[in-house]
């Protein structure tokens, strides 16, 4: 399934894809772009929406233009990437964007990363290589979140 | 990624040079050797010390002629070459004759047919006995006379038993440092066998679903790139993580072997956002162990990403004169500070966080770089950036 984003887009419906239920927006973030692949075709085929940011940097313009911030209802970012690496954009996303969940997807299996990262209210800290299953738990867990510091 | 302390910053201008030599000077021959040896306390006098005891040459190092050519003076000889401050000026061979040209390629020494003839040729401080007999035949009489010294039968096995020990240590030491380095590298290596592995799990969870023969088809192409990356990368660990083969030097060619640890470094630290320039005005060949060779590269561009920590600008250059070819590694770090530049190159001084070095870096680069015959120099200026000269005898084409 391709799909194909408009920025002026204001349906959050499951009639954005066509005969499948919307499950959520999500920002995929990473230097690499098959990983982003893989990503995007495992949570579109679910129904989520998905926009791909090559680094940091590039995640926060994205971020910040249009209708971006009531679209992403969850961001996955790796860790290791250039300009700006996924721990400063973290801390960006948390101060500007506080009610948007952040999942660590990286390369790293680093405990004591993952349990400062957890501590300062990531939602998750996920390992590649990481099944569908977990990943899409993961984006699902973090989107109920999301739900819930609306009200 | 974990951020790593490297060197601190200070206020100077350093220059360190550590020159084999210069570590010889001054030195009777018996200090000199148990400074080589690292013996505490020194040996009683040869029992057949012959004469005075001579002098080492104005440069330093001392000159040693081996008498017999058999696989006990093969080791000894190999081992010998290697001690900076140590020159191999002959050995006798009763085979010399028509096959001398062989015989020097074999045994990397001029040979000589007697005594007599390697004392008057080439005027040693030092006759090592190795043959099997304890005084040989042929010795001429004037030898008692003169400032060669000849240790003694049990002096001479002492003596090769401290380089084979020694040698075993140094070997010892190089693989504790290979190990400490692929510690270093696990992390990186990790994440860039993580992430094609990803790429082959996911697309493939995916294909087993995917109904669409194009779509099939267009992730399979992903998976066998995927499998490729990780190929490649299992190739250029291979040469670093595979036993070194202490014993054999070959022609290497030195901006090769750069490029290879250059390969396994990124591994350690991302280089998303440093500066790489190559510099190579010469692509000098020397004689060495290759694997060793990768091994103090890899050591110094480590040391050198993690003194930019993620940001600066790595030289590595190249070039040679008539004798010498010369590496340079350089990095726009903090630099190292005066007092520390005495103490870098000591076994076990690190200035990085505990699990972080074995403080074994240097001391075993330097090792390393002396058992090829070449010097290490290092030029830092505090605030600007620290560069690493290695300096090894050029492999000259006739040779």
């Amino acid at each position: 399934m391709n799909t194909t984003y408009s920025p002026n887009s204001t349906h959050r419906t499951a009639g954005m894809f066509s005969g499948q239920t919307y499950l959520g927006g999500v920002l995929v973030v990473d230097d690499e772009q098959d990983i982003r692949k893989v990503v995007r075709m495992s949570l579109e085929k679910l129904g989520y929406y998905v926009v791909e940011a090559e680094d940091g940097q590039q995640a926060m313009t994205l971020l910040n233009m249009g209708e971006h911030p009531m679209v992403i209802d969850v961001i996955i970012t790796d860790i290791r990437m250039p300009n700006i690496n996924g721990i400063e954009a973290m801390d960006y996303f948390q101060r500007e964007y506080p009610s948007i969940p952040l999942i660590v997807l990286t390369g790293f299996p680093d405990l004591d990363l993952a349990m400062q990262l957890m501590k300062q209210g990531v939602t998750d800290y996920l390992v590649k290589p990481v099944d569908r299953e977990k990943l899409t738990a993961a984006v699902a867990t973090a989107l109920a979140q999301r739900r819930i510091s609306w009200f | 990624m974990v951020k790593m302390e490297t060197f601190e910053r200070f206020d100077s201008l350093s220059l360190a040079r550590t020159s084999a030599k210069a570590e010889q000077e001054q030195l009777p021959i018996v200090h000199s050797l148990e400074n080589l040896m690292e013996i505490p306390n020194p040996p009683p006098a040869p029992l057949h010390s012959m004469g005075k005891a001579p002098s080492s040459t104005p440069d330093g190092s001392l000159r040693i002629a081996l008498l017999g050519c058999n696989e006990r003076s093969h080791l000894t000889r190999s081992l010998l070459e290697h001690i900076p401050g140590v020159e191999m000026v002959g050995i006798t061979d009763p085979r010399h004759g028509e096959q001398k040209e062989i015989q020097q390629h074999e045994i990397r020494c001029e040979c000589y047919p007697c005594p007599d003839t390697l004392l008057k040729k080439t005027s040693p401080h030092i006759l090592l006995n190795l043959t099997s007999e304890t005084t040989p035949h042929d010795l001429p009489n004037q030898v008692g006379t003169s400032d060669i010294e000849i240790p003694g039968q049990h002096t001479t096995t002492l003596l090769e038993k401290f380089i084979q020990h020694k040698n075993g240590q140094e070997q010892h030491m190089a693989e504790i440092e290979k190990l400490a380095s692929i510690g270093t590298l696990a992390s990186g290596i990790l994440h860039d066998i993580n992430n094609p592995m990803y790429v082959i799990l996911g697309f493939s969870e995916n294909i087993l679903e995917e109904m669409d023969p194009v779509l099939v088809h267009e992730q399979a192409a992903e998976i066998f790139q995927a499998a490729k990356r990780i190929i490649t990368m299992c190739k250029d660990l291979n040469l670093f993580a595979h036993q070194s083969t202490p014993k054999e030097c070959v022609p290497v060619n030195l901006t090769q072997q750069l490029e290879e640890a250059m390969k396994i470094a990124k591994y350690a630290l991302g280089l998303e956002n440093m500066t790489v320039v190559q510099a190579y005005s010469a692509h000098p060949n020397i004689l060495a162990r290759p694997t060793e060779i990768v091994q103090v590269f890899v050591n110094l561009i480590i040391n050198a990403l993690q003194a930019m920590d993620g940001h600066g600008t790595l030289t590595l250059g190249a070039s040679c004169t008539d004798r010498i070819a010369t590496i340079k590694i350089g990095d726009t770090g903090p630099g190292i500070p005066a007092e520390k530049m005495e103490k870098i190159f000591e076994p076990f001084y690190t200035t990085k966080p505990p699990g972080k070095g074995t403080g074994l870096g240097l001391q075993s680069v330097r090792s390393l770089v002396q058992r090829h015959g070449g010097e290490i120099e290092v030029q830092s200026t505090v605030g600007k950036g620290t560069t690493f000269h290695l300096h090894f005898p050029l492999l000259l084409e006739a040779s």
